[in-house]
């Protein structure tokens, strides 16, 4: 099952060949650059490590993609459809959004038998607190955590996950709660530029 | 030892570096409040008036034409940009403002569009027009009033009207600025998002000119003198650091290039703004010093050029 979803979520990436939604500026091969290698800027993270007996936090790196996107609050002059890079206003004045986040621990776990990447495709959902979002923001969301133990052996499971997110959204905070024993929390400094 | 020296390293940097120190300012400013403005005016909307403008502060300026409400780039939150607080509050009370039929917005930068400030008078006026040049939408909210955008001006081709709407009566040209837009940095600085404009605006027989934020170019001014009759023209002085220049290209003009621009567009009248309302670049009165200064013995510029206190109106009948 978590299989067929991240490879449903990987196809419809492919498929999406036109990765912007907004009337394009004067220089879109610039923009698309900047903003690819602007993408690849991780959030800082934390993830519980634990066996039962033992625990720790590890640092782990983390990256957010967003496929699709969906704004409750765009004006009747633009589309509330974002594809791949979401205007910081539509995202946080109010949307829902898909969204892949690749996660790697950077020295693996020590406690819990998990392998260093995963890969977690879900749905979250932002709410504006001051200014239209632009000031302070949040956002709640689920997610399906792709995760195999070192040996191989499937350890999927599903998480919910809160976030609060100022400076436009470019920075922030999120916190995950996984429904499962293996890293059960993490915790990261949310980077994010449109 | 080391550390000493890296943390000496790092102080001098820092407290070079302009932008530490606007940030820092702006940060510590957060902890005061605004400086009130006294005699605010409780009328500012008269029963018969040919031409007033209220300087609300920063690019925010109410302006009636005969029995037409227009407001410019609408400050009247404490922050914009999060971290930059005013400090001096609006001119204006909105609970006295019984009236406004139209808001412009020359760009999206965010003492320009300033969300909050829309949210506030949406609530109060939700029919009103809103203003903008095309492309601007991109950062607009779902808000409840008319929307009309106006082709932005092509300056490089030498053509410096973009497009002319009359709006209940009133007519909106959007002419060339020389700034830059986007909102959330490289999307105006690398990406092109390039929404930004000045207005010309005709009611009756009255010419009003806003220029947004600009620079100086000759030509372009020239072209408004030999094209309009301006009554009222609002044009920035500042921010500046260097502010006995001229100005900072594609960015703000300063007070000698806004005499320039009265020059060459033969204005009648000119207001400055842009200045005294937050902390940027310096002093935010220094623009305002270096203006009083460039005109102290100069009769033919001490009749045009109208220093207005924040919460001061001008009224020509």
């Amino acid at each position: 099952m978590g299989r067929f979803i991240l490879y449903s979520f990987l196809i419809f990436l492919l498929a999406v060949n036109k990765p912007f939604s907004q009337p394009r500026g004067e220089n879109p091969a610039t923009e698309f650059l900047t903003w690819t290698l602007l993408q690849a800027v991780p959030s800082p993270s934390f993830y519980s490590d634990n066996n039962g007996n033992n625990s720790r936090l590890q640092f782990g790196l983390k990256w957010n993609i967003t496929p699709l996107s969906y704004s409750f609050n765009t004006n009747k002059r633009v589309s509330a459809w974002s594809f791949f890079e979401v205007n910081p206003l539509r995202r946080h004045s109010g949307s829902v959004e898909l969204f892949a986040q690749p996660e790697w621990t950077t020295a693996g776990y020590k406690y819990a038998d998990l392998k260093r990447f995963s890969i977690s495709p879900g749905l979250r959902f932002f709410a504006p607190l001051v200014e239209y979002g632009e000031y302070l923001s949040c956002s709640l969301g689920l997610k399906y955590s792709v995760r195999e133990s070192k040996a191989g052996d499937n350890k999927d499971t599903f998480g919910m996950e809160f976030g609060m997110y100022s400076l436009f959204g470019i920075a922030g905070f999120n916190f995950t709660y996984n429904f499962s024993s293996e890293s059960r929390y993490n915790f990261s400094i949310n980077i994010k530029y449109y | 030892m080391r550390r000493i020296y890296l943390i000496i390293f790092a102080v001098l940097i820092f407290s070079s570096c302009q932008t530490f120190r606007d940030v820092g300012e702006n940060i510590a400013n957060n902890f005061s409040s605004p400086r009130k403005v006294k005699n605010k005016i409780k009328d500012p909307v008269k029963d018969s008036v040919k031409l007033s403008a209220l300087w609300i502060g920063h690019a925010t300026v109410l302006l009636q034409i005969y029995d037409k409400v227009i407001i410019t780039d609408p400050f009247l939150t404490d922050n914009i940009g999060v971290l930059q607080k005013r400090i001096v509050e609006p001119g204006l009370d909105l609970k006295n403002l019984k009236k406004c039929d139209m808001i412009l917005i020359s760009h999206s930068h965010f003492d320009h569009l300033n969300l909050g400030s829309l949210g506030m008078l949406e609530d109060k006026f939700p029919r009103c027009d809103l203003v903008f040049p095309a492309g601007l939408e991109e950062f607009l909210p779902n808000l409840d009033f008319k929307l009309h955008d106006l082709k932005c001006a092509d300056k490089d081709k030498k053509i410096y009207t973009g497009e002319t709407k009359e709006i209940n009566g009133v007519k909106i040209t959007s002419v060339a600025a020389y700034h830059w837009a986007g909102r959330y940095g490289l999307d105006g600085l690398i990406w092109g998002y390039n929404a930004y404009t000045g207005f010309i605006i005709q009611y009756k027989d009255v010419t009003v000119y806003f220029s947004g934020d600009t620079s100086y170019d000759e030509k372009f001014f020239k072209y408004l003198g030999e094209n309009y009759t301006i009554d009222l023209e609002l044009i920035p002085i500042g921010p500046c650091k260097d502010c006995e220049k001229l100005d900072k290209k594609n960015r703000h003009v300063y007070p000698k290039g806004s005499l320039r621009i009265l020059d060459d567009t033969k204005a009648k009248m000119m207001i400055p703004i842009h200045y005294g309302t937050v902390i940027e670049l310096a002093d935010p009165n220094e623009p305002k010093r270096v203006l009083e200064e460039l005109i102290r013995n100069r009769e033919e510029y001490k009749q045009k050029v109208k220093i207005l206190k924040i919460g001061e109106q001008l009224i020509i009948n």
